[in-house]
């Protein structure tokens, strides 16, 4: 069975509406509104999905730049504290490890390195860690 | 939250044919902290380095920031307590690689140095 087509269609509806009253003029108007209604729809769709992208890169942006803040510093003798406080990003798997490095004469430059210690999985807002160094201020004697 | 380091080490003893301790640099003790994290909006690991140093033995160690460093001197050899520090570290991990994809935090121009500066034109006392 062929489908009728658009022309015909429009030819049918402009008959039945003079017939009824409505000249053709307005309902070409009615159909230039309709379409252009059904546009704007489309457009502010397609804003909306730009806006919502745009929104998802500045958070993203504001995550890369809020970068961790790691303060170190000796709190006694023996004491090693570092924080971490971080703004947006999350950190993960948080290892410490200590490089020790020494001069010794006629020998040079020696070394005592740690093995990596696991400091946290999850490292949250604010939150602190003090690392003792007892035993191994000098890991070289 | 704390962690106890002790067990992490290695302890290393040396010592001469007589058993004496040998003579160490006046000022040539530094610890480097290294860090390594992953951050969880980029999945990356960073590396950042915190150096550490000790001019007399019986100090505590001192926080190297070259924002609190002063040097003078010849240029070609100017180099600050912390460039040392990192260097020795830069070349520990030039030996052993991490065995995934790091990006430093800070220091980023260790990545560009074919070796270490520092160690090669600093004062004698420092040198290789």
């Amino acid at each position: 069975m062929k489908h009728p087509s658009f022309a015909a269609i429009l030819a049918h509806v402009t008959a039945f509406l003079k017939g009824i009253g409505i000249p053709g003029s307005t309902l070409l108007i009615l159909v230039v509104q309709t379409f252009v209604i059904w546009r704007q729809a489309q457009i502010m769709g397609t804003q909306t999905s730009l806006m919502q992208r745009d929104a998802d890169i500045s958070e993203t942006q504001q995550k890369l730049a809020d970068r961790p803040i790691i303060v170190t510093g000796i709190v006694e003798r023996r004491l090693l504290q570092e924080t971490i406080s971080e703004a947006c990003a999350t950190i993960r798997d948080l290892r410490l490890r200590v490089l020790y490095f020494k001069k010794v004469v006629a020998l040079g430059w020696q070394d005592s390195i740690s093995g990596e210690a696991t400091i946290a999985e999850l490292w949250t807002r604010g939150t602190s860690c003090q690392s003792i160094w007892a035993g191994i201020f000098s890991p070289i004697r | 939250m704390s962690v106890d380091l002790g067990r992490y080490f290695l302890p290393y003893s040396i010592k001469d044919r007589i058993g004496h301790e040998y003579v160490s640099v006046s000022g040539s003790e530094f610890w480097v902290l290294s860090l390594l994290f992953e951050r969880k909006v980029d999945d990356k690991r960073y590396l950042y380095l915190q150096p550490f140093n000790r001019l007399l033995p019986e100090a505590s160690p001192k926080e190297l920031r070259l924002d609190f460093s002063a040097v003078s001197g010849p240029v070609a050899t100017s180099c600050t307590p912390d460039a040392y520090a990192v260097e020795l570290a830069y070349e520990f991990y030039k030996r052993n690689p991490l065995p995934y994809p790091v990006e430093p935090y800070n220091y980023h121009y260790l990545l560009g140095l074919p070796t270490a500066t520092c160690l090669q034109t600093g004062p004698k006392s420092l040198r290789w």
